[in-house]
């Protein structure tokens, strides 16, 4: 236990670190603390939030009567709030870490090595799995009464209820990379499998939810009724282990949180045993991988032989990093499938359809009110697409994400302007891409006009560009050069969170924004926001750019 | 004649660097000449690396310039950096990269033309025994073959200077014995060598000159056989290095101590 705790506690600093990485020249105490405590902040207040909208969700269930489908609810959120996560993040937690040969090397049992690498996405798992279950399990208590039974019984299955989802996810990211370990380029072949493997399951997700969307009315009338069963039914058929652990809280089952408990632990226990079996192995295999075999001095010199401006150069080497690193391609890659995605969807369902669908969570609008807002609704197409290519911040890390090689960055003869314009160009140019493809996709099957196709585009070119600029100069004003998984820059870091955070924000913000104007000034004057801040965000993002090009690329 | 061709190769006057509160290296000044092998010997955090780092351009420093063939690295950094190459003590880089594209995405950053770059990396990579391994990930080479494929990538432009830091660590006998050559041939050509080490065999026998420092202070500069005198440079850096340390701390001392290579030698004489 002792040596677990002291490898857990190695995975704590680092988190600290890439929240705030310690530089030996610049960093004080006092600016770290408050660094830090400006995070905590941040994360509190998004804490918060999430908890708020539970909390509504809870109270609108027991309005309806259905306080009895609260804890299987509650359950089956928090099961499969950090499902997702924990697959992204797998493969960078337990592989290609810089540290292995010496953590391994140490008296310490390879399962306690595991466990500790693992801890981190449990225990990611279970603080987001709190945040839903928590309100949701308060709402509930306030309903219908509590004992100490069901209290005890409802933070069990708190702490317990993500860990054999995000083990059966951690699973499948460890399978996943012992397939991919047999192809020569074994991170790319994880990263493909990956992305289309949950490109499958998004556009899955999407088409059940618009099927199960024209149930609603009917299933609608039926709970409004009292049939509150119909809902639990559904949830506890979907996942039993909800069923079990509801019977626990609402009826006071021992056997049903029994039952819970023991797969809760049985299956985490199973998965880290089958993985330190396979551990070494599997890292072996990704250590060994080879290329292209022997070369002779013929093909070297005629491979030596392709040049590029430095500029071109540069920006290969970053699509070359966001393909060999399967931790920052999962992280920044997926919004452009789901950019294409949402197009596809939206172009195939229609935005009338969509909207009176249920398909989107909580947005289910009448057809007849749909029909007469709908050149209002055509100016929130474009937002939607700001908020798909936040999800592709690649430039926001990707000075941190050079890590130890970062020298070689820093002592190259070019510009500043130049290795950051090649950081930006490689993400830019593809969210540039897949926008275009949807605005074509869009405005061929009629969704929107010329005027909102170029909309589309600029739009979402210009203010994530700016969002993902101001985050690149953030790396560069505090770069994390010393991680030791990609996961510490790509997921935890400071610049990667302002840039999907801030992207939401400009989403959602401007898209209110946007509403209101369109309600107060008409549509024209809908369509001139959308372009005025298009233009604004080109501007804001070229602003930035040149700032942070005058300044000196240095390691510390 | 302009400045690049008439000025020494690297030019260090007054540099200082501070971490915080503390001086790592104080009003150091030093001259590296064309066909200069230099060495640069120092103990442990003695201040080696930071001067290193300031001189290839990758951390500022807080006084002083540096000029690299009379290109001011400060002001004029990609400048600076086109005529330079560096060697850093850990040979970290890309592990999702090929050795061969390493070295093209090099070549391409210092705009080498196409059947330069070929010449040099096949001429070079054939002298350190790395061509059949160019078509393997970085991730999957040894330390050592790591060390040749950076050495290559900083030897395949021709730089007018190459600094580098413990650049034989890790190098096998062979491979070290032709690193050696490679520099020599690099000076021959008239440019400049500026490396640390701590195996100061290789520097007595190697550098044609010879710095000492000692907790950022430089102790002894200049010509190699004035340095050691009829000593061993062993004799003499043991001898520098080992003398009562001031009463206060660099970082509170308003002068440095220096001692003359005459009297480094003198020292070690009478050590004997």
């Amino acid at each position: 236990m002792r040596d677990f705790l002291i490898l857990t506690r190695v995975q704590a600093l680092s988190l600290i670190n890439s929240l705030a990485p310690r530089s030996r020249s610049r960093r004080t105490g006092r600016g770290r603390a408050m660094r830090l405590g400006l995070v905590a902040v941040g994360a509190v207040l998004l804490a918060a939030l999430v908890a708020a909208y539970m909390a509504l969700l809870g109270l609108g269930l027991a309005m309806l009567g259905l306080a009895d489908a609260i804890p299987a609810f509650a359950v089956t959120l928090g099961s499969l709030a950090g499902v997702f996560f924990a697959f992204a993040k797998a493969n960078g937690t337990l592989f290609n870490l810089r540290d292995f040969d010496h953590v391994m090397s140490l008296p310490i049992p390879r399962r306690t090595v595991v466990a500790s690498r693992l801890a981190a996405l449990y225990g990611a798992a279970i603080v987001t799995g709190a945040l839903f279950m928590v309100p949701l399990y308060a709402v509930y208590f306030l309903a219908a009464g509590a004992s100490a039974w069901s209290v005890a019984c409802a933070a069990l299955t708190v702490a317990l209820a993500p860990l054999a989802p995000v083990s059966a996810s951690i699973a499948l990211a460890f399978a996943l990379t012992a397939l991919a370990s047999r192809f020569r380029h074994a991170n790319l072949a994880f990263v493909i499998i990956g992305l289309a493997g949950f490109g499958v399951l998004t556009a899955g997700a999407f088409a059940l939810s618009f099927v199960l969307g024209g149930q609603n009315d009917a299933q609608a009338a039926a709970l409004a009724s009292g049939a509150a069963a119909s809902l639990r039914d559904a949830l506890q058929s979907t996942y039993p282990p909800a069923s079990w652990a509801s019977q626990a809280v609402c009826a006071g089952s021992p056997a049903g949180m029994l039952a819970f408990a023991a797969l809760s632990l049985a299956v985490p226990a199973a998965c880290l045993e089958i993985m330190q079996r396979n551990y070494l192995a599997l890292n072996a295999a990704l250590a060994a991988r080879t290329g292209a075999g022997a070369l002779s001095h013929a093909q070297v010199s005629r491979a030596a032989r392709s040049a590029r401006s430095p500029f071109a150069a540069l920006a290969l080497k970053e699509a070359r990093t966001l393909a060999g690193i399967p931790a920052y391609a999962f992280n920044c890659v997926f919004g452009y499938v789901f950019t294409l995605i949402a197009a596809g969807g939206l172009s195939v369902l229609g935005l009338r359809g969509l909207l009176s669908s249920g398909a989107i969570d909580g947005v289910q609008i009448d057809p007849a009110v749909v029909a007469a807002l709908i050149d209002r609704l055509v100016l929130l197409v474009p937002w939607v697409f700001v908020f798909c290519a936040a999800m592709s911040p690649s430039a926001a890390c990707s000075v941190s994400i050079e890590g130890r090689s970062a020298w070689v960055m820093a002592t190259a003869p070019v510009s500043v302007r130049t290795v950051l314009g090649a950081k930006l160009a490689a993400n830019l140019v593809p969210t540039a891409g897949t926008l275009l493809v949807s605005a074509v996709a869009l405005a061929v099957s009629g969704q929107v006009d010329l005027l909102g196709a170029v909309e589309v585009v600029v739009l979402g070119l210009g203010v994530f560009g700016a969002v993902v600029t101001a985050a690149l100069a953030l790396d560069v004003a505090r770069p994390n050069f010393s991680w030791v998984t990609a996961t510490e820059v790509v997921k935890r870091g400071l610049p990667t969170a302002a840039a999907v955070i801030g992207g939401m924000v400009a989403a959602f913000g401007g898209g209110a924004l946007c509403w209101l104007v369109s309600g107060a000034a008409g549509v024209a004057a809908g369509h001139a926001f959308n372009l005025a801040c298009a233009v604004v965000g080109f501007a804001a993002g070229a602003l930035v750019f040149a700032r942070v090009s005058r300044q000196p690329l240095h390691l510390s | 004649m302009n400045a690049a061709q008439t000025a020494p190769i690297l030019e260090i006057s007054d540099y200082q660097k501070r971490y915080g509160g503390k001086v790592a290296v104080r009003d150091l000044s030093l001259t590296v000449e064309p066909g200069d092998i230099y060495g640069f010997i120092g103990h442990n955090g003695a201040g080696k690396t930071t001067l290193i780092r300031s001189v290839v351009g990758v951390q500022p420093s807080d006084a002083g310039t540096i000029r690299i063939c009379g290109v001011n690295v400060a002001t004029d950094p990609v400048a600076a950096k086109r005529l330079c190459a560096y060697v850093p003590d850990n040979p970290d880089v890309y592990e999702f990269m090929t050795g061969i594209q390493y070295l093209t995405y090099l070549a391409d950053l210092f705009r080498m033309p196409a059947d330069a770059r070929a010449a040099r990396i096949t001429e070079l990579a054939g002298r350190l025994e790395l061509t059949p391994a160019l078509g393997e990930p970085v991730g999957s080479y040894s330390h050592g073959m790591r060390q040749k494929l950076v050495l290559i990538g900083a030897l395949m432009h021709d730089p007018k200077l190459l600094v580098l830091d413990e650049p034989f660590v890790g190098l096998d006998p062979v491979a070290s014995h032709e690193l050696k050559r490679m520099l020599r041939e690099l000076a021959a050509r008239g440019g400049a060598v500026f490396f640390s080490s701590h195996v100061l065999e290789v520097v007595e026998k190697l550098c044609n000159k010879v710095a000492i420092i000692r907790a950022g202070e430089l102790l002894a500069a200049g010509p190699t056989d004035a340095v050691r005198g009829d000593a061993s440079l062993e004799s003499v850096f043991l001898d520098l290095v080992e003398q009562d340390e001031p009463a206060s701390g660099p970082g509170e001392r308003g002068t440095a101590a220096r001692v003359s290579p005459a009297d480094a030698a003198a020292r070690s004489t009478d050590r004997r």
